[in-house]
């Protein structure tokens, strides 16, 4: 039936649209070949509210794959906690996130390849993905970063990240992409495989992955959830609490210097009154002295911290200095455990969490690298997601293309360091040219990603009855561009440079030229001319052009 | 400014004196030093061996990296009898006497120089002061001479080179430094017939400028003329 369909619309098109030259005609045909029976398999609005998301608590069920203990709901909540309240998870969040959204872009693609197998560019399907993204997750911020965001930060605090098309209910709009919060997604078996679900008490709702993709990190055999990477943080952020409220309570009792009070007990039991020296009134004795003690410490509790100290010679005030240390815990180094227990279980360096710990240059660039493999693996996750849903929103709209989203490149090595093994990378290619193992073309490629275009090409190795590559050189010499030269070489610039081996021709000939130069030396001749040595003027036979030709004083025996 | 401008007009002063005029206007302790440290015939031809030996390989040198740029795997060019090596030797024979003259010319406005400075000049004195006059005027003329020679003897073999193996006419464009105003105004004409180029040649002693050549439909490499 389809087909039937495709060649009628096709016929129909090519009857009708080339005549009328309008674009409207390929968009009706269109739309009638998905009016009845393109679009099967998508449901308007959004699969999760469909499925009855937002109406049922997503408690566990029977049939739904159990979930472990790091994708239980109170475990999800003191991750999300510790991610917005800890000062270390903030700040690995705020990392992550920062590093991951650099900056990203989407180009369409049209499914069908070129003649040579490129890819090919869908300028129809770039427009529609571009408007798409104008308001699509205009919740968080509307666009491809915003969206990005929002599934990296799912993704790092609870091992998912998942995503929806809302489509209207005639399925031919594309209202939202809507990003969905993992932790109330459960899986469930159907033929045999997970499949997403939304768990309604007594019956799991399927979800329509037409629609929803659900993308696990690194998920466990038999366990697609996925795993958060903060989880093991968890343990060390309850410690790293538990330690600073003692510390809190040590730093009260023992961090800060305190009034101390000497009562002189022997001065006081001389003015004890007469009656409760008696004996048998050892008791009344004992509670006048509390009752004395609690009235001086009632009087030096309430006095202000300006107020003067005036007493009886029987009290002497002091001060306490704080003790920090004595005979307690070393508070640095049980937090110098806790910092490395906290760096590796945000999967952080410690650098990034403040901690300027020593190493080489060498642990620092391969730590780096390791991070930064990381962030990109991150980065891949929530491309795929966002590529699918926007390859799933093109299908929507009758375009046969995929959407690539892209990232930009993180930096991984110094400039200087890239650029020196780039500099290896190329001298090993023009041996490999020299060797003939490869051509230029191929050294060009793997080196620039085109094929060669210069006029000072790498000498090829002879090869036997290979043609010379003149044609190259022709298609060369004209693709030098104007942007090259200057305003006053029109069109073509030769060389922009001074080939190496004219160069070294040049110091050769100055060689040559200064050694030959030297003799018989000028300083030579002074030396023979000081030493009194003199010469007379005589014109030569084949003397030298212009200049008088010499004899020498001595040949001709001259005197002067 | 007003010093720049009159030694300027002193030095094209000299340019126009004939140097045997100044040299008969020597006195004769000056013309006894002039006598002496003058570049001779002796010297001319053997510094133009020297040259030739030079030009040779660096016309060699230019015609391999020529069938290289056009893609043919030559390893070696010996350059044999014939117009280029005759080419190189002539202009080895005028670039040494060319270079003498030159030094005997500027011995002698030098020699008049010190003797202006120092009147009562012995030879003693006269020797001392061109001393320092030899030093500073190789400091820059053996790069000098050095430059010209091999970028003259590249271009000629180069132009030689298409010359001889072009099937269709190649273009040549004029460029690199553009430093001076006269390769500006060559190069505002780019680009040229090789035929042209090869008469236009590189403009003016240390011309850091090149001749590129576009080429047309080529010989085979293996009748490829090297020389």
């Amino acid at each position: 039936m389809a087909s039937i369909l495709d060649r009628l619309a096709t016929r129909w098109y090519s009857v009708f649209a080339h005549a009328n030259g309008s674009r409207n005609y390929r968009q009706r045909v269109r739309r009638i070949l998905h009016d009845r029976g393109g679009r099967k398999g998508l449901v308007g609005g959004r699969p999760t509210h469909k499925a009855g998301l937002g109406t049922y608590d997503a408690s566990s069920v029977c049939r739904l794959l159990s979930r472990s203990y790091a994708g239980y709901d109170q475990v999800y909540r003191q991750l999300k906690h510790m991610r917005d309240y800890n000062p270390d998870a903030a700040l690995a969040v705020w990392n992550f996130l920062l590093l991951c959204n650099q900056g990203a872009k989407v180009e369409v693609y049209a499914a069908k390849l070129g003649s040579e197998g490129e890819r090919q560019k869908d300028v129809q399907g770039q427009q529609i993905v571009d408007e798409l993204l104008e308001h699509a997750g205009h919740e968080y911020g509307a666009g491809l970063l915003p969206l990005a965001n929002v599934g990296v930060l799912t993704l790092i605090t609870q091992g998912a990240a998942a995503m929806e098309l809302e489509l209207s209910e005639n399925l031919r709009e594309v209202l939202d992409v809507c990003p969905v919060d993992p932790r109330l997604i459960d899986f469930a078996k159907d033929d045999g495989k997970y499949v997403p679900v939304i768990n309604r008490p007594g019956k799991p709702e399927r979800l329509n992955t037409n629609q929803f993709r659900y993308m696990p990190l690194h998920p466990d055999v038999g366990d697609p959830r996925g795993r958060s990477p903060l989880v093991p943080a968890l343990e060390t952020a309850f410690f790293q609490t538990e330690v600073m409220r003692d510390l809190k309570a040590v730093v009260h009792n023992q961090g800060y210097p305190r009034i101390e009070v000497t009562v002189l007990e022997e001065i006081i039991l001389e003015n004890v009154p007469a009656h409760l020296k008696a004996p048998g009134a050892e008791e009344k004795l004992k509670k006048w002295l509390d009752n004395y003690l609690a009235d001086l410490q009632t009087t030096f509790n309430g006095l202000h911290p300006d107020d003067a100290f005036i007493h009886w010679d029987w009290t002497k005030p002091g001060y306490v200095s704080g003790n920090w240390g004595g005979g307690s815990v070393d508070a640095k180094k049980l937090v110098e455990v806790i910092d490395t227990q906290m760096v590796a279980g945000l999967k952080q360096l410690p650098i990034l969490l403040g901690r300027n710990e020593g190493t080489t240059t060498t642990h620092a660039t391969v730590q780096w690298q390791i991070y930064a493999v990381g962030i990109e693996a991150l980065r891949e996750h929530v491309g795929r997601l966002l590529s699918w849903i926007l390859s799933a929103a093109l299908q929507v709209h009758g375009r046969q293309a995929n959407a690539v989203v892209s990232f930009e490149t993180l930096r991984k090595a110094d400039r200087k360091e890239e650029a020196e093994a780039e500099a290896t990378e190329t001298r090993t290619r023009i041996l490999q040219v020299q060797a003939g193992w490869i051509d230029n073309d191929e050294a060009a490629q793997q080196s620039v990603g085109h094929k060669a275009v210069g006029v000072n090409m790498v000498p090829l190795a002879p090869i036997k009855g290979e043609p010379a590559v003149k044609e190259k050189l022709l298609a060369v010499a004209g693709a030098r561009g104007a942007d090259q030269g200057s305003d006053l070489s029109a069109g073509h610039m030769p060389p922009a440079h001074i080939p190496d081996w004219l160069w070294a021709r040049t110091r050769s000939t100055k060689d040559a030229y200064s050694r030959r130069w030297a003799e018989p030396g000028f300083g030579e001749k002074m030396n023979r001319y000081l030493a009194g040595e003199e010469v007379t003027e005589a014109i030569a036979p084949g003397g030298n052009g212009d200049g008088p030709a010499v004899r020498r004083a001595h040949d001709a025996g001259a005197q002067t | 400014m007003t010093d720049v401008l009159e030694r300027a007009q002193v030095g094209a002063q000299e340019r126009i004196r004939d140097k045997g005029t100044v040299v008969e206007d020597l006195s004769d302790v000056g013309r006894l030093v002039y006598l002496m440290f003058q570049k001779t015939a002796e010297d001319v031809a053997a510094l133009a061996d020297v040259l030739f030996q030079e030009g040779r390989r660096t016309a060699e040198e230019a015609l391999l990296q020529e069938a290289h740029a056009i893609g043919c795997g030559i390893l070696q060019v010996r350059l044999g009898e014939g117009e280029l090596l005759s080419w190189v030797r002539e202009r080895a024979d005028w670039a040494a006497q060319t270079i003498c003259d030159t030094y005997n010319r500027d011995l002698a406005f030098a020699i008049e120089a010190v003797i202006a400075q120092y009147p009562k000049a012995n030879r003693w004195v006269i020797a001392y002061h061109l001393r320092d006059w030899e030093a500073g005027r190789q400091s820059w003329k053996a790069d000098q001479i050095a430059t010209t020679e091999a970028f003259v003897t590249a271009n000629e073999a180069k132009m030689e080179f298409y010359g001889m193996n072009a099937i269709t006419e190649p273009k040549a464009w004029f460029g690199y430094s553009l430093i001076c105003e006269q390769c500006q105004a060559i190069a505002a004409q780019n680009p040229y017939k090789l035929r042209d180029a090869q008469a236009i040649g590189l403009p003016h002693v240390g011309c850091l400028d090149q001749w590129h050549i576009e080429p047309g439909e080529m010989v085979e490499c293996s009748e490829l003329w090297l020389g």
